[in-house]
């Protein structure tokens, strides 16, 4: 069983952020294909802003968080998030089964991604502040495109929705509601009359936003380890090369 | 089954509809974006989404009537459409107890002249009706002009009134069956107006709508009885129901009604709702006209694991038994030119009167204790338990019976205090969000007067309730 790890400096965020002096995670837009056991090299290379609009969700999902329009959405709830000035290294992975498995198993997905796209967030001095995925997960009629940011302990520190399609039960893009989320861990249920507060009327979509908050924690705590921190390297560092 | 398509539509959706929401837009400006309602497509996005709700029911109590019986109560298909950024359009109709309405009609040659049939077949109980029908222009701000067929802001049920929402297989005695709101939910109204959210704090939001409408009126349906006898003569009984009932949107009732609903929801799961309501309901034929006013407080709040939500609501007729005696005596005298006797078949009138009291107000309150059902019980991935428990009560003071009218003796009004009280237990299943089904034991109490509801003549009753509703 093969993986490619492909990853690139995200777009316009990095792009700006490296004219403005910030200095860029070695970094190469790519892949290389690898047997699962077999070792990994280091990565290396340059920043290479990417075009916008490259799929980030590996399916062809409507209006997957790929577009111009989400990518710009996404750069900013970062730079709220995480604060200026922050860099985002984008990585990108094809799973293996046993991966795909686990996080299936441990977020109660029956279809996780097999192709995620994951960010690393940086402050200055290559201070790692976390990590973040954009998920869509479909609502009553229409996919929710969603950030879920976690601190470096893989903790989510804010969720934020990018682009809210159905009529209804827009309720779950407000800060009211996101903020239940903060601080959920894998281990937690993320579930309605558990220990996320339902909103009446808008269930299906309070339903997605839990799908898919389980499903980035059980991602990224299987890509980077269950205790978060910096990638282990020579484990899973992000490979340049071609692809 | 949800379908989705998209379509461009070939005009606007009404003249008046469009130069007023243009104008609106022209005065409101751009609205600010808003990312959770705003689209990612590059250009105008034109759509529409096909959805709706349904429910059934298998009930039985300990009482003649109604016999235990399966019920499909209402199927309710829906339209939401999107037309651009800011426009939207919303459409329900209602199929209520509904399996077959037929018309039939026939003009065939007869010896030295012709037939002429018309006849109207249907299965009883059955209601085809337009429950929503409005269209909503985003003026920014969270706040949209909303215009059409709405549902009047009364309290929290009528505007939350879809049967999959909700844990009971019932709606309340006040909202339906005695109903306590100015017609029953769900209560639909051409009307005009604004309804807005607006966040409150970093917890808090505050939903409002405000309308002008046509309002409610007391009106008529003339009901026809054919009563054979063995002995003496048969009558045919022509029977007008009068009672209050929705505005109507032929442009033929005075617009002379307003209703408003503020909520306060300091956080996720609390709300308290305060709504009003005051119309003239008296039929415009009448120059004298009374005015209906309905206060209602409603909200939900948690506690710990237990959910609660309810509602009251208050009711009062102005100068009822004046505008009541002007109406019927003007419907009597109308009718009273076709009454007649002929051969052994006698032809009656009468008036039956429904739904109108000096007062009227009443309660419920809800509790459930959702449980989440480990994943995979039944195969469903995320199932939900609810043991729930509602009680409710309803007070009529000086509920009008009935009017027979003679043309002698004028108007006879019967009145009657009247009281009720329910208390549903069960339990709620939902296997998916959308989809619940119920079990519930129901306990009717006739605390003053008869039952409002079920009609029966028995003090109280004991009944079971299994149903079933789902959205899609």
């Amino acid at each position: 069983m093969g993986r490619a790890l492909r990853i690139a400096v995200r777009g316009a965020l990095a792009a700006a952020l490296v004219g403005a002096g910030v200095p860029a995670e070695p970094a190469a837009a790519g892949s290389l294909s690898r047997p699962a056991s077999g070792p990994l090299p280091r990565q290396a290379g340059v920043a290479l802003p990417r075009p916008a609009a490259a799929d980030t969700s590996g399916a062809a999902r409507p209006d997957s968080g790929s577009s111009a329009r989400v990518l710009a959405k996404r750069d900013r709830a970062l730079r709220e998030i995480f604060g200026d000035p922050v860099r985002a290294v984008e990585d990108r992975w094809r799973l293996t089964r046993a991966e795909v498995r686990s996080i299936g198993e441990e977020a109660h997905d029956a279809v996780p991604d097999t192709a995620p796209v994951t960010l690393r967030v940086y402050g200055e001095g290559h201070r790692l502040l976390g990590y973040a995925m954009v998920l869509d997960e479909r609502g009553k009629y229409r996919p929710i495109t969603f950030l879920v940011a976690t601190g470096p302990d893989l903790a989510v520190r804010e969720v934020e929705v990018l682009v809210y399609r159905e009529d209804r039960g827009g309720e779950v893009g407000s800060a009211r509601f996101l903020r239940q989320y903060r601080g959920k861990r894998a281990s937690d249920p993320v579930r309605t009359h558990r220990d996320i507060v339902n909103i009446t009327g808008a269930t299906i979509s309070v339903n997605a936003l839990n799908d898919g908050v389980r499903r980035a924690l059980a991602t990224l705590g299987t890509l980077y380890g269950p205790e978060g921190g910096e990638p282990a390297l020579g484990r899973r560092v992000p490979l340049p090369g071609g692809g | 089954m949800i379908r989705r398509f998209l379509v461009r539509p070939r005009r606007a959706p009404g003249a008046a509809l469009v130069a007023l929401a243009l104008s609106a837009a022209w005065l409101a400006g751009p609205p600010p974006v808003r990312a959770q309602q705003t689209g990612t497509a590059e250009a105008p996005e034109f759509r529409v989404d096909l959805g709706g709700y349904g429910s059934t029911r298998l009930e039985a109590i300990d009482a003649d009537e109604p016999p235990t019986s399966l019920t499909l109560r209402r199927l309710v298909l829906t339209t939401d459409a999107r037309v651009g950024d800011r426009f939207r359009v919303y459409t329900e109709i209602e199929f209520e107890r509904f399996g077959e309405i037929e018309l039939e009609k026939a003009l065939e040659r007869a010896a030295g002249g012709a037939d002429l049939e018309q006849a109207v077949e249907g299965t009883g109980g059955s209601e085809l009706s337009l429950e929503q029908a409005w269209g909503q222009l985003d003026l920014g701000g969270g706040v949209g002009l909303r215009f059409g067929a709405v549902l009047p802001p009364v309290g929290r049920f009528n505007i939350h009134h879809d049967d999959d929402v909700w844990n009971f297989p019932r709606r309340p005695l006040i909202d339906r069956a005695a109903a306590v709101l100015p017609a029953s939910a769900a209560w639909t109204e051409m009307g005009l107006g604004l309804a807005g959210r607006t966040p409150v704090g970093e917890t808090g939001l505050l939903d409002w709508q405000v309308y002008l409408l046509n309002g409610t009126t007391l009106d008529f349906a003339m009901e026809h009885k054919l009563e054979t006898r063995a002995t003496g003569p048969s009558a045919l009984v022509v029977e007008a129901a009068v009672g209050p009932s929705p505005g109507a949107v032929d442009g033929s009732s005075r617009a002379d009604a307003v209703a408003a609903r503020v909520a306060l929801s300091p956080s996720l799961g609390t709300e308290i709702g305060l709504s009003g309501y005051r119309g003239r309901y008296a039929p415009d034929a009448l120059e004298d006209g009374g005015a209906v006013s309905t206060l209602g407080m409603d909200g939900r709040r948690r506690l710990g694991p237990v959910e609660l939500e309810g509602e009251f609501l208050y009711t009062h007729y102005d100068d009822l038994t004046r505008v009541l005696g002007d109406f019927v005596r003007l419907l009597g005298t109308r009718e009273a030119e076709a009454a007649g006797t002929g051969g052994e078949l006698v032809t009656e009138i009468e008036a039956e009167i429904g739904g109108l009291s000096d007062d009227r107000y009443g309660f419920w309150l809800d509790a459930g204790l959702p449980i989440a059902l480990p994943r995979g019980v039944l195969g469903f991935e995320a199932p939900v338990l609810v043991p729930v428990a509602r009680y409710e009560r309803v007070w009529l003071s000086g509920d009008v019976e009935k009017v027979a009218l003679d043309a002698a003796e004028g108007v006879a009004v019967g009145r009657a205090d009247r009281r009720q009280g329910r208390l549903s237990v069960g339990v709620a299943f939902r296997p998916v969000p959308q989809a619940v089904f119920h079990l519930v034991y129901e306990r009717n109490d006739a605390i003053e007067g008869a039952l409002l509801d079920p009609g029966v003549s028995e003090g109280s009753t004991n009944g079971a309730v299994f149903g079933m509703a789902v959205g899609f």
